[in-house]
């Protein structure tokens, strides 16, 4: 039986290398994906446009507005002189915030009270729009404090608590950092959309007849197809890991030889569920449809990539834990950002390896029915 | 009068074989629906109920109290309470709690007295970008609000009202967003890019089937003259890409809230002009490929080149110099920003015409490149 399973393997490793289509999904794919994906799920924005509408006019508002832009990051677009102005500058992309300050400020200010400044945000952009409000917050409240000269024992007596914020992991917050990790996931699903278009094809070629002809049964069939697609899919991640830690600088604190292991073991989880969802199509162009609706779509937002799962929705934790990508993403994520090993990933690890067997089992159960 | 009836015929033709394709119509209608409510409810929500830690090492009234207010917030469920540091590192590698709150010994005493201060540490797992600005943004300024209470209690109890911080505070409104909700920036993102796939594989498949086959070397035969048959074939892809886009605008407006707040016929012109540009574009593809996989596989690839250039997530205006120039190439950025421009901001023909006028020059360069493809392949 081993015997068979290798020459299955072997035969569909040849398969792999010589089918332009099939090396290209398998090994090219995955990280030509892995560029385009990343430019497009992360949102690091290092440059807003802002127009101002001074109404005070005075030596505050002044200073205040050259505070907020004076490293670049916040760029003056126009100083707006009507009302009717900051609306066009909205709507046409303009700008992405228009600041208002309102008459009498200086005065305001002066006298003690607190000064209020409005900011009008495009909320078309939300991603933008609140990283924009973070930057201007944490520079007003610079400013605000660089104005007031008060002994420390009086600003302690004014916020009394104070709070040391630390952001593990991903110190700065990079969302290419949160990001490429996580879609590493996603474009590792492609080995499993070849598993599904080659047993299809034997079906639509006519071929599986003729390896029913053979000594060759189900059970080696299926093991033999998902050795060489498994082995294919970990040489196939060296090249991802690659693309992530050289051309996106993503660090990689954990093992790395872990991590392909692992993905040997999302491998079987992910190529499992392929086989068991491909024993019931007959058409290749099928097989990519329904792996493209079952797989990759939910894979995209279901499986905590964008936003994390809810811990208190049943459902979406039960799609999530469905998914072998919800898995991996945790695995990927925790490997590159948190450099942590096997203690802290057995769940994850444990839940694709029985998800592995468990559709390998159940699809080898039906394939011999089909068979007989 | 006859061209007319030869015309039709084929029109009709191709809409029997379309109907008959079980497969393709699948995933031209389901496909994207699946996807868009998937993105709208995935997107639609806030992220609540963030696993929290508490280390509470002073065990005071104070302490709990801030522990309520953090198990109150939407955003956080205190799901831990610790008795040291040490815990909360394994948790966080796991993944178990998102945020640890860190309260030290002598918070109560300390914010009794009249001038102390105490420290507060929070500590966020930033793997899951998105998380993390939740949970930080939600317990920064639920203890930003407890000590401002403290403050404004000390104050009253001080002769005087004590001495001021100068101090800003700023209103910000949300135009055309008021909630800043995800889902009203990615659901027209996505209308788009559904609109762009269905008209490529549509227009191109049709094409490269009746290659496959050999029919369109009968076609050639019959006494259709080029341009009707160009037409002809370009008929059905823009009005299965149209109706496809009235199905998906439905959704986004009516499920998951998304409004239009300008005119939907300059909303309809512009999407049509779109499909007409994006079809010439699947003539090109299905001129160079010989088979349906090859065009499939070309459509993909350039459907993932659209999404990272159109400004599906990323503005166009964040990109590297050469990027963004590149980008304005693609017609579905000019779309994108058009779609986002009428449905949300409710903007008129005058305001987006740079747009428009972009699309209509795409348009043409890419139909005349396309008939002179399409007239090679023919030959």
């Amino acid at each position: 039986m081993l015997r068979r399973i290798r020459s299955i393997a072997a035969k569909e490793m040849l398969h792999i290398l010589r089918d332009g289509r099939t090396f290209f999904m398998v090994f090219i794919a995955p990280a030509f994906t892995l560029v385009m994906l990343s430019y497009l799920f992360s949102w690091d924005v290092e440059r807003f446009t802002l127009g101002v509408f001074d109404r005070d006019r005075s030596s505050l508002s002044r200073s205040y507005i050259a505070a907020l832009t004076e490293d670049g990051t916040i760029v003056l677009e126009e100083d707006i002189a009507s009302k009717d102005r900051v609306d066009e500058l909205l709507t046409t992309d303009r700008v992405k915030a228009v600041l208002v300050v309102p008459p009498g400020l200086m005065e305001r200010v002066a006298k003690g009270e607190t000064g209020q400044i409005q900011i009008i945000l495009d909320g078309t952009t939300p991603g933008t729009a609140s990283q924009l409000l973070a930057q201007i917050g944490g520079r007003t409240t610079r400013f605000a404090a660089s104005m007031s000269s008060l002994p420390e024992e009086t600003l302690a007596q004014l916020v009394p608590i104070d709070t040391r914020t630390r952001v593990w992991y991903n110190p700065n917050l990079s969302a290419l950092h949160s990001m490429v990790p996580g879609l590493i996931a996603v474009v590792m699903c492609m080995p499993a959309f070849a598993i599904a278009t080659s047993l299809t094809r034997e079906k639509e070629l006519g071929t599986m007849e003729g390896l029913y002809a053979t000594p060759v049964g189900g059970t080696d069939l299926l093991i033999g197809k998902l050795a060489a697609y498994l082995s294919c899919g970990v040489v196939a991640a060296v090249p991802v890991v690659l693309v992530a830690t050289m051309w996106f600088g993503v660090p990689l604190r954990g093992n790395s030889a872990l991590f392909l292991l692992l993905t040997a073991d999302f491998m079987l989880g992910v190529l499992g569920l392929s086989l068991f969802l491909a024993n019931f199509l007959s058409r290749q162009q099928a097989a990519m449809v329904v792996m493209f609706l079952v797989l990759f779509v939910p894979s995209m937002f279901l499986s905590g990539l964008i936003d994390p799962v809810d811990r208190t929705s049943f459902g979406a934790q039960l799609q999530a834990n469905f998914l072998p990508t919800t898995h991996y993403i945790t695995i990927s994520r925790g490997i590159f950002l948190k450099g942590v090993g096997l203690t802290a990933l057995w769940t994850p690890t444990l839940a694709l390896a029985t998800m592995g067997v468990a559709y390998l089992l159940i699809t080898i159960k039906l394939f011999k029915k089909r068979l007989g | 009068m006859k061209m007319w009836h030869r015309f039709t015929r084929l029109v009709v033709k191709d809409f029997q074989q379309f109907l008959r394709d079980k497969l393709l119509l699948t995933f031209i209608f389901v496909g994207p629906t699946l996807q868009l409510v998937m993105m709208g409810q995935a997107t639609a929500s806030d992220i609540k109920h963030l696993p929290a830690a508490i280390v509470d090492r002073d065990r005071t009234r104070d302490s709990r109290a801030l522990m309520v207010t953090l198990d109150n917030l939407e955003e956080l469920d205190v799901t831990r309470h610790l008795d040291s540091e040490e815990q909360v590192a394994p948790l966080l590698d796991r993944g178990e709690v998102s945020v640890a709150v860190l309260i030290p010994q002598g918070f109560g005493s300390t914010l009794a007295s009249p001038a102390g201060r105490a420290s507060v540490q929070l500590w966020v797992d930033g793997s899951n970008i998105l998380g993390a600005y939740a949970a930080l943004g939600a317990a920064e300024g639920a203890i930003a609000t407890t000590g401002g209470e403290i403050a404004a209690e000390r104050r009253l109890s001080s002769e005087a009202g004590g001495p001021r911080l100068t101090s800003f505070d700023l209103l910000p409104t949300a135009r055309f967003n008021p909630e800043l909700a995800h889902s009203h920036y990615l659901l027209p993102s996505q209308l788009s890019l559904i609109v762009l796939i269905v008209t490529m594989l549509v227009s191109s498949v049709g094409i490269v089937r009746e290659r496959e086959t050999g029919t369109l070397e009968q076609l050639m035969v019959t006494p259709l003259r080029r341009i009707e048959l160009i037409l002809a074939k370009a008929t059905l892809p823009t009005l299965v890409a149209f109706v496809d886009f009235l199905a998906m605008l439905a959704i986004t407006v009516w499920v998951f809230g998304v409004p239009i707040r300008g005119s939907l016929l300059l909303l309809m012109v512009v999407t049509l002009l779109f499909i007409i540009a994006q079809l010439t574009w699947g003539l090109v593809i299905s001129a160079v490929s010989a088979t349906q996989q090859q065009a499939v596989l070309l459509i993909f690839m350039i459907g993932i080149l659209s999404v990272a250039f159109s400004g599906y997530l990323v503005e166009a205006e964040n990109m590297p110099v050469l990027m963004s120039w590149i980008s304005n190439l693609f017609p579905i950025s000019h779309y994108l920003s058009m779609l986002r421009a009428i449905m949300l901001k409710g903007a008129t023909i005058g305001q987006i015409w740079t747009q428009l006028l972009a699309l209509l020059v795409l348009g043409f360069a890419s139909l005349a490149l396309s008939l002179r493809s399409f007239r090679k392949t023919l030959e």
